[in-house]
């Protein structure tokens, strides 16, 4: 176990868990994302005198990542936890560790759900591809896919104690606007002006969000366990923010589809179905003007991203080399971002 | 004898992701081999048209900019002294297309937007329309032109080597 000091943890999860003779029989790094670090440790121990095999799950702050060096593990932590007395389907947190010297970083625990993670190819052309083959299973994870995001939207957010997100208000567009700007700036490219134009056009063409929810910020295939054709936990919170729900909405309505003619919904159900059963669930009516904005903010965001990963990528050292080929990805966002401006431009005229 | 970056840059590519990629067992490792062979896949046009491409992005930004300022002064909109200098220095035909002077054009460029959209009530819809199809026709051809030279190379095989 070359990841962690070994003795270190024993002595550590011995404490934790209230364990005698623990030992760890395995542990699993997974090498899929490229921001917080996640494991899952096999525990076997004794406790009141009975054994016990137990697999948790760690998700720990990076000492490098793709993103920025302001991660905080622990808000992901509270926003799970206070999830944990709702219905949305994700694991229960055991508890949080803010000593970075246990494992070389804050880190929290929580349960191992067992189950699949289906994950979507990035780009997909190939019309037979299913993500999800059997259509019975693919339809009771399209219906558990939009009752969880429908679920997440109308959380009381603010009785749940995540008032810590930070509120936006009304002004919910331009607080992600502004967030992406810092974002892309802190990448140390200086102005490009492609984003200064796209980020101009935003502040001109601001949307008054009426509802304020909290929002996930990654919600798709890929970030869910599965098992049995039931969704049993959504995943990778690191985005969740307070905000505007048609930017989740706007998201899901992206490059994370199946390829044409069906263009699925995270390869799970058709757009206006993925659209009804949202509305029926969540009793927010989407206003399909305000999404075009969303749409727009999608692009920028998708350019954000590219933006930080070739940050990282010039500025850091021993990062997974595949940050260098996400970073070479702009050209591609740059290109979607221009189209979607260019769109706005031709309806311009029309009107 | 002379052997393209280009050409070099492909040898070595080809020989990593067909003769040595194949014989590494974990997913992980091989998946940073072809990371390797996708970057290297990228950088052959780079690298031999370098000087192109930072003198075609330094007169398109500039031509540009020009258009921007012109578009104000026209409807007396404010126009930052520090875009007027710029213009000004460019115009005096001295200078070296390198990274810095690149680097400094895109800062003016973006000036040059953020002036426009800080006055576009000047502009009626149809000069605003014009505006901005020039700005944007301006992006694009940088952006088309990158977007040409991305190779999707060995994408698939890092993904199906995922680890």
């Amino acid at each position: 176990m070359s990841l962690f000091d070994e003795s270190r943890v024993v002595a550590y999860m011995s404490e934790r868990l209230g364990a005698e003779a623990l030992s760890i029989t395995s542990v699993w790094k997974n090498l899929e994302g490229w921001s917080m670090e996640t494991y899952s440790l096999g525990l076997s121990y004794r406790k009141d005198g009975r054994p016990v095999e137990q697999d948790i799950i760690i998700r720990k702050e990076p000492a490098t990542g793709l993103m920025d060096d302001n991660y905080d593990v622990s808000v992901e932590f509270r926003v799970l936890s206070a999830l944990n007395k709702t219905e949305v389907a994700v694991p229960k947190t055991y508890w949080y560790e803010p000593d970075p010297e246990i494992l070389g970083g804050p880190f929290y625990a929580m349960e191992k759900v067992e189950g699949e993670i289906p994950f979507p190819p990035p780009a997909s052309f190939d019309p037979d591809f299913r993500l999800i083959p059997d259509d019975q299973e693919r339809q009771s994870l399209g219906a558990d896919f939009v009752r969880n995001l429908a679920l997440i939207h109308t959380v009381d957010w603010h009785a749940l104690g995540l008032d810590f997100l930070g509120v936006p208000g009304t002004g919910a567009a331009l607080m992600e606007v502004e967030y992406w700007e810092d974002r892309i700036a802190r990448a140390g490219f200086g102005r490009k002006p492609m984003v200064v134009y796209a980020a101009d056009w935003l502040k001109d063409n601001l949307v008054v969000s009426d509802r304020i929810s909290l929002v996930h910020g990654d919600y798709r295939s890929g970030n869910y366990i599965k098992r049995d054709g039931r969704i049993l936990a959504i995943l990778d919170w690191e985005l969740v923010h307070l905000g505007d729900p048609l930017s989740d909405i706007a998201y899901n309505l992206g490059p994370w589809r199946s390829a044409p003619p069906n263009s699925w919904v995270s390869h799970l159900l058709p757009e206006e179905e993925f659209l009804e059963r949202y509305e029926e669930a969540s009793g927010i009516k989407i206003d399909r003007h305000k999404l075009e904005f969303f749409h727009t903010l999608d692009k920028f965001k998708a350019v954000g991203i590219g933006c930080t990963a070739a940050g990282a990528w010039k500025n850091k050292q021993g990062l997974d080399l595949r940050i260098g080929v996400f970073s070479m990805t702009h050209y591609i966002s740059n290109f979607g971002l221009l189209s979607e401006l260019y769109k706005h431009h031709s309806a311009s005229k029309g009107g | 004898m002379f052997i393209s970056a280009e050409e070099y840059l492909q040898r070595i590519s080809y020989a990593l992701e067909h003769q040595i990629a194949p014989l590494v067992e974990s997913d992980h490792a091989r998946s940073q081999l072809l990371s390797a062979v996708f970057l290297l896949d990228q950088l052959t046009d780079r690298i031999d048209y370098k000087p192109d491409i930072i003198k075609q992005e330094i007169e398109t930004n500039c031509e540009t900019i020009r258009k921007v300022v012109d578009g104000l002064e026209q409807r007396e909109g404010d126009v930052p002294g520090e875009l007027k200098a710029f213009l000004e220095e460019i115009g005096g035909g001295a200078w070296i297309p390198d990274l810095a002077l690149r680097r400094r054009c895109d800062e003016m460029l973006s000036m040059a937007i953020d002036a426009y959209f800080a006055a576009r009530d000047r502009f009626d819809a149809a000069s605003a329309y014009a505006m901005e199809d020039m700005l944007l026709g301006s992006l694009t051809q940088i952006a088309s032109r990158d977007l040409g030279m991305f190779k999707p190379s060995t994408s698939q095989k890092i993904l199906d080597s995922r680890g």
